[in-house]
């Protein structure tokens, strides 16, 4: 039992949930994971076969009864790194949207992810330390033309990110949010995304690569770490261009193709 | 009566809210106020006093049962005035917040928001006409230790606002979002918002909240995107851009942490 280290990933049936996953794995972690979808049993198989011991819960982390799900899984183990990763998109513009698509990116990104932290930041002042791993994006730098509510809820997800940080700075426990930019996973596809620029880019970031990043950073315990060139020129830029102007060009990335605007 | 000008404000029994009611009335607008507290019928009798048309509603917005029962109370009025304004805010560490406390808040300050606006949105852009006003935050800029999920909220609702002016631009509708620094009203004293101990709470420069809602009531009739009320706010929110969220963070831990 002793000197194992436990590793908990949300969203991790696919994407950067999954890649961080397999880093865990790779670095001998025992991992636990979840996501909504019941493909997080095949892929707790997959991880097994080479030799991790995985635990996979399915849980939709945008309901109470959900994250409970999740830490009645942990059992009250020592957990020694959380990766709070699980997160949704939603595109067009918000006044196509019906109230349960936002509500949707707000119960998973906001209520789901706020829980998951109050409840890990708990259990690591009493374990006495650990590593906390976020995934906001820097989407949370600049208002979401046609992304609206997403990119508000990672600007909600980096702030707090970087709040309890500072909280806990005289703690052995280290929050570090991961920042990335567009990455090609399925997010696009679920945020019915791919009639739009940003959906297309054939140049999106390898999440393999994004994760091994955010992976780094949270054992060195760094404060964020945003992935890939033009995002890190992006992010720093962006707070010196006025949010209008940034809002104006998220909009030629964001806003569908030919499709009418309920405004 | 058909003609006479609806103004909506929530949060308005005391503090920003207020103000704004205040400032509608003196406008000449009819106006429907709510707030969750019985205090909002005292806001409502000094407001008739100055001669405004008022109805008022006790709601707790932090639901959406009461986010809808006041829906029903706008009804599908004309509405030419929103001013989405209800919010709380959660001092101490995080950790030692009630988790219930903080899902009341985020339920508050953007879900109620984010749907209201959503409703409001639709139904100024079928009227062709509307002005809305949200209350933001400079908060929204700096990470808020001690304060950390009023701050994050504050974040979501400055980047929600400048993302909707940008879809809206070419509408009929405005929005603008009113980003205070830190105002005298009641948020630093209301206990359930556990900031009475915080530095700042005591703080003999906070701003003024007359000359604050005037700003943003002022800028949203001029349709304008945004306005932050003080000359060191502004030169908050303009070094927030370039400061390092990890000073910034320190900065408000000073100000905020409990003594």
């Amino acid at each position: 039992m002793t000197g194992v280290i436990l590793a908990v990933i949300t969203g991790a049936s696919s994407g950067i949930g999954l890649e961080l996953a397999r880093c865990a794995a790779a670095d001998g972690c025992e991992i636990i994971i979840c996501a909504d979808g019941d493909d997080i049993h095949k892929v707790g198989e997959q991880l097994a076969g080479s030799g991790t011991a995985v635990k996979a819960v399915q849980a939709d982390l945008g309901t109470p009864g959900g994250v409970e799900t999740l830490f009645k899984a942990i059992g009250g183990r020592r957990v020694d790194y959380m990766m709070a990763n699980a997160g949704r998109g939603r595109g067009d513009a918000f006044l196509n949207q019906s109230e349960a698509d936002f509500d949707e990116v707000l119960r998973v990104n906001v209520i789901g992810t706020t829980d998951l932290l109050h409840r890990a930041v708990r259990m690591m002042r009493t374990q006495g330390s650990g590593r906390i791993l976020i995934t906001g994006s820097i989407a949370g730098w600049m208002p979401g033309s046609y992304h609206a509510v997403y990119n508000a809820t990672k600007a909600y997800i980096d702030l707090l990110s970087l709040a309890i940080r500072n909280e806990v700075n005289d703690t052995d426990i280290t929050v570090t949010c991961l920042m990335p930019g567009a990455t090609d996973t399925m997010f696009f596809d679920r945020a019915e995304m791919l009639d739009t620029p940003i959906g297309k880019d054939p140049n999106k970031d390898d999440p393999a690569m994004v994760a091994k990043e955010g992976y780094a950073a949270m054992l060195d315990g760094a404060s964020g770490v945003t992935t890939g060139f033009m995002n890190k020129v992006q992010s720093l830029v962006s707070g010196l261009i006025p949010d209008s102007v940034l809002a104006a060009m998220h909009r030629k990335m964001a806003k569908p193709d030919g499709r009418m605007d309920n405004v | 009566m058909s003609d006479q000008k609806l103004a909506v404000v929530t949060g308005a029994s005391s503090g920003i809210g207020y103000e704004l009611a205040r400032f509608a009335v003196e406008d000449h607008y009819d106006i429907l106020i709510c707030a969750d507290e019985p205090e909002i019928e005292h806001a409502a009798d000094k407001l008739r006093r100055l001669g405004g048309t008022v109805q008022t509603m006790q709601v707790d917005l932090a639901t959406r049962d009461g986010t809808d029962a006041f829906w029903a109370a706008v009804g599908d009025r004309h509405i030419d005035i929103f001013c989405a304004n209800a919010g709380r805010a959660l001092g101490t560490a995080f950790h030692e917040q009630e988790w219930e406390a903080i899902r009341r808040l985020i339920m508050l300050n953007m879900v109620q928001t984010t749907t209201l606006l959503h409703r409001v949105g639709l139904r100024m852009q079928a009227q062709g006409q509307g002005r809305i006003l949200v209350t933001g935050s400079i908060g929204g800029f700096v990470a808020g230790p001690y304060d950390a999920v009023y701050n994050a909220t504050k974040a979501y609702l400055d980047s929600l606002c400048y993302a909707l002016q940008d879809e809206w631009k070419d509408g009929p509708v405005t929005l603008t979002c009113l980003m205070p620094g830190p105002t005298d009203t009641p948020i630093f004293t209301r206990p359930e918002n556990q900031l009475a101990d915080s530095p700042i709470a005591k703080s003999d420069h906070l701003g003024d909240v007359t000359k604050t809602a005037r700003a943003g009531y002022d800028a949203m009739l001029a349709g304008k995107k945004g306005v932050v009320p003080g000359v060191m706010n502004k030169l908050i929110a303009m070094f927030a851009g370039v400061v390092p969220q990890g000073i910034l963070a320190e900065l408000h831990r000073r100000g905020a942490k409990p003594e």
